[in-house]
């Protein structure tokens, strides 16, 4: 051992502690950083050269002290990847939730702005007509609230194709990020593994990557896999989307009309693909699931159902109302009518066989004369019937609301999972100042018995070198 | 079990379940301020589409309701239409039965004019209108019901009035039958206006035994509209029940929607105070927690 040895072990004491002090520095000061990952250092005594010799006792005196073994990134990919699914999941969950909420602001019920009270005033005006058929005011509120009811059933429609259409564009967006995303994770894959090559630490860079990561999960449900070199390898519904820096793009398109009974309505089916091949991207979570979800299914059915309602509307009021006669004595005249081809929700209207012409409402009974009122209440009485348009907008709004129940209760259910997972992943990776003050205490003792020891060597050598060999000076 | 707490994931589930906290006080409070249990379907789909049956049922009671009052007014009209003409009747019946004194022929014109001055007291009375519309001539649309000489405009379609779920209430009675049919070629066998001034012109002309045959034909027409009147009593009567009825379906249907939308404001209110502390409680304890680290009691 030389003489000057103990001073090493000392100063690599002090070298690792300052470290240990700066990397707790580091966690302290990120405490509040998304996606940080608290640093651990790992100290380990070194070990000196022990090559078997004749001089060699079995302990090398050489090398004493500590060394730098490794400054970990504290993650559990396992936690990550739960994490990184329940948030999918609770996107997914919580985008159907919107969509359902924004689909019953456009049917607002109970209340007295729906097309309920429109369907009501509608039936009741026939009555109310029908008890004064000779009365032109009365007809004509029999119009005004016909075309009431139609222009109601069109906002509705039309509220419907805003929502699909404002959907569709928020599709557009996410997907933008989704490729904006998957270049940033695949450039900072490239300079992770360079880093990595070299020997430096890219600890931060991985904590930025593994963010973005968790925000294309959350986007899409892709999951990942680990790669050499630190890199990640992102996989979405088994195909590749980054790996190492090779990244693939997606893209939305509109690939014909949607699955039946929904064809015949205006949106057509939106299909995410991956740009390069056009093959259709499996297996999509996250928003862009249930956005996806909205667009080809949820908002269509709905327009669909209240198609029914039209139609049925449009079917029931037209028999009745061909069978009685006008003021005329002119039977067959339809109330309803839709304007061209298309679907029958947004294309309502009064027939031309009645509008501004209230005296052709048929209001009597063939035959019944002129002032009978029979078929008007007759009409009216198609507000109560089993197969009319009340009861197939009855049934439509059940289905909405228990459809929007559920989705709510799911999406609380994902949140509150999604917390939790989330609560065990930080709990791992993210900091805790209680426990890094303590660490801070250890290092610096650490640190202050270092130098003690310095001290004391070098006390030692002062009696060595100065005060030693000097009798009789 | 968790070993180790974040303190970043620490405050930030600290504030997820605060904000949780906050979602159900902000329900709490829509219940208090809209008085509504239901807001929107998916609140409580049951309740909601029962709500929204209910409230086309109670539109459909109000129309009901309507369509009562207008059948009131038409029962309301023929009676009063009819009382009268049973007045004009029962003068006409003493005039015939001074018949019996044998006359001069100054007394019979006298006696004459007063027949016929009944019989078109008689046509402007079945010309009896409600709001514009003549009430004895069917679903006819016609100025009168009756012209001048008698004879009938209207046609034979009865006036019906739904006033509840499969209750339709006949609400006239056509010209014919309250007055009798009319006859273009034996007047004396035709309704009671050619009947009176047939009556009129033979005692007139002296056939002073017309008189006798007379009183039994002006019975006979008195006892057609007392029948009419009993019968009109009869559906008012009816109608009256059916509307008592409806008042009470109104009640009833209404007591469901609110059952099912509203609110018992005491317990939202409970419910908001309730969660309202809740609230509170976790605001209080997430600041106290958050502010402590070891960093408070070292050094």
């Amino acid at each position: 051992m030389s003489t000057f040895g103990g001073l090493n072990t000392a100063v690599s004491g002090l070298n690792a502690h300052k470290r240990s002090i700066e990397v707790i520095g580091h966690n302290v000061a990120n405490v509040n950083t998304e996606g940080f990952s608290r640093r651990q250092v790992v100290l380990e005594p070194s070990v000196g050269l022990r090559t078997a010799s004749r001089h060699n006792t079995g302990f090398s005196w050489s090398n004493l002290g500590v060394n730098i073994a490794t400054v970990h990134r504290v993650r559990d990919a396992f936690l990550d990847a739960r994490a990184r699914s329940s948030a999918a999941g609770s996107s997914e969950a919580n985008k159907l939730t919107e969509v359902l909420g924004t689909l019953e602001a456009a049917m607002p019920e109970p209340g007295d702005n729906g097309l309920n009270t429109k369907l009501a005033n509608f039936w009741n005006a026939f009555s109310d007509a029908a008890n004064q058929p000779g009365a032109t005011p009365q007809r004509t509120s029999v119009l005004a609230q016909g075309e009431s009811l139609a222009t109601g059933i069109r906002n509705a429609a039309e509220s419907l194709q805003v929502a699909h259409d404002n959907y569709s564009r928020e599709l557009g967006d996410v997907i933008a990020e989704v490729n904006s995303l998957s270049d940033q994770v695949a450039d900072l894959n490239s300079q992770i593994r360079q880093s990595t090559i070299s020997g430096m630490n890219a600890a931060d860079m991985m904590d930025q990557r593994d963010v973005l990561i968790d925000r294309l999960a959350a986007l899409t449900g892709a999951t990942t896999r680990p790669g050499e070199y630190n890199q990640t390898t992102v996989v979405l519904g088994g195909s590749t989307l980054v790996s190492g820096e090779l990244r693939e793009h997606l893209a939305v398109r509109e690939i014909g009309p949607l699955n039946p009974p929904l064809n015949n309505l205006d949106p057509q089916m939106t299909q995410v693909q991956w740009a390069r091949d056009g093959y259709a991207a499996a297996s999509l979570g996250g928003t862009t699931g249930g956005i996806v979800a909205a667009l080809n299914d949820v908002i269509p059915r709905y327009m669909n159902e209240l198609d029914t309602v039209a139609q049925t509307l449009i079917s029931t009021v037209n028999a009745q109302h061909q069978l009685g006669e006008g003021q005329d004595a002119v039977s067959g005249r339809n109330f309803f009518d839709v304007s061209g081809p298309g679907p029958v929700s947004k294309r309502i209207m009064l027939s031309s066989d009645v509008a501004g012409q209230p005296q052709n409402i048929a209001l009597a009974a063939s035959g019944g004369g002129a002032l009978d009122g029979s078929n008007g209440y007759a009409l009216a009485a198609l507000m109560t019937s089993a197969t009319g348009a009340n009861a197939s907008y009855e049934s439509m709004l059940g289905r909405l609301g228990i459809e929007g129940q559920a989705a709510a209760s799911r999406a609380e259910t994902q949140d509150q999972f999604a917390q939790q997972t989330e609560t065990q992943r930080t709990s791992v990776a993210g900091v805790n100042v209680d426990e890094e003050m303590t660490n801070l205490m250890m290092s610096q003792r650490a640190y202050e018995a270092s130098a003690r020891m310095l001290t004391a060597i070098d006390e030692l050598l002062d009696v060595l070198i100065n005060r030693t060999g000097i009798v009789g000076r | 079990m968790m070993t180790r707490v974040a303190t970043y994931g620490g405050s930030r589930s600290t504030l997820a379940n605060i904000q949780r906290s906050f979602v159900r006080l902000d329900r709490a409070q829509e219940q208090v301020v809209t008085g509504k249990r239901v807001n929107r379907v998916s609140d409580n789909p049951t309740d909601g589409v029962s709500s929204v049956i209910n409230r086309t049922l109670l539109k459909r009671l109000e129309q009901y309701e309507r369509n009562a009052t207008e059948a009131d007014a038409w029962l309301l009209a023929n009676d009063s239409a009819l009382a009268d003409s049973a007045t004009s009747l029962i003068s006409a019946r003493s005039r015939l039965v001074q018949v019996g004194g044998a006359p001069d022929a100054v007394a019979r014109k006298a006696i004459a004019d007063e027949l016929r001055a009944t019989a078109e007291t008689m046509i402007g009375t079945a010309n009896a209108t409600k709001a514009g519309r003549q009430i004895f001539s069917g679903t006819a649309d016609v100025a009168t019901a009756y012209a001048l000489d008698g004879s009938y405009l209207g046609n034979a379609t009865p006036v019906t009035i739904p006033v509840f779920d499969s209750i339709a209430i006949r609400v006239d009675r056509m010209g014919p039958e309250v007055f009798g049919v009319y006859d273009a070629g034996d007047p004396s066998a035709g309704n009671i206006f050619q009947q009176l001034r047939w009556m009129a012109d033979e005692i007139e002309a002296g056939n002073v035994a017309v008189a006798a045959s007379g009183l039994g034909t002006i019975d006979h027409a008195l006892e057609r509209l007392a029948t009419a009147q009993v019968e009109l009593g009869t559906r008012h009567a009816q109608l009256e029940s059916i509307q008592a009825n409806i008042a009470g379906s109104k009640v009833s249907t209404t007591a469901a929607i609110s059952k099912n939308e509203d609110v018992d404001a005491a317990e939202a209110i409970m419910n908001w105070r309730t969660r309202q502390s809740a609230y509170e409680s976790a605001l209080k304890v997430s600041a106290q927690t958050m502010q402590q680290s070891l960093l408070d009691f070292i050094r």
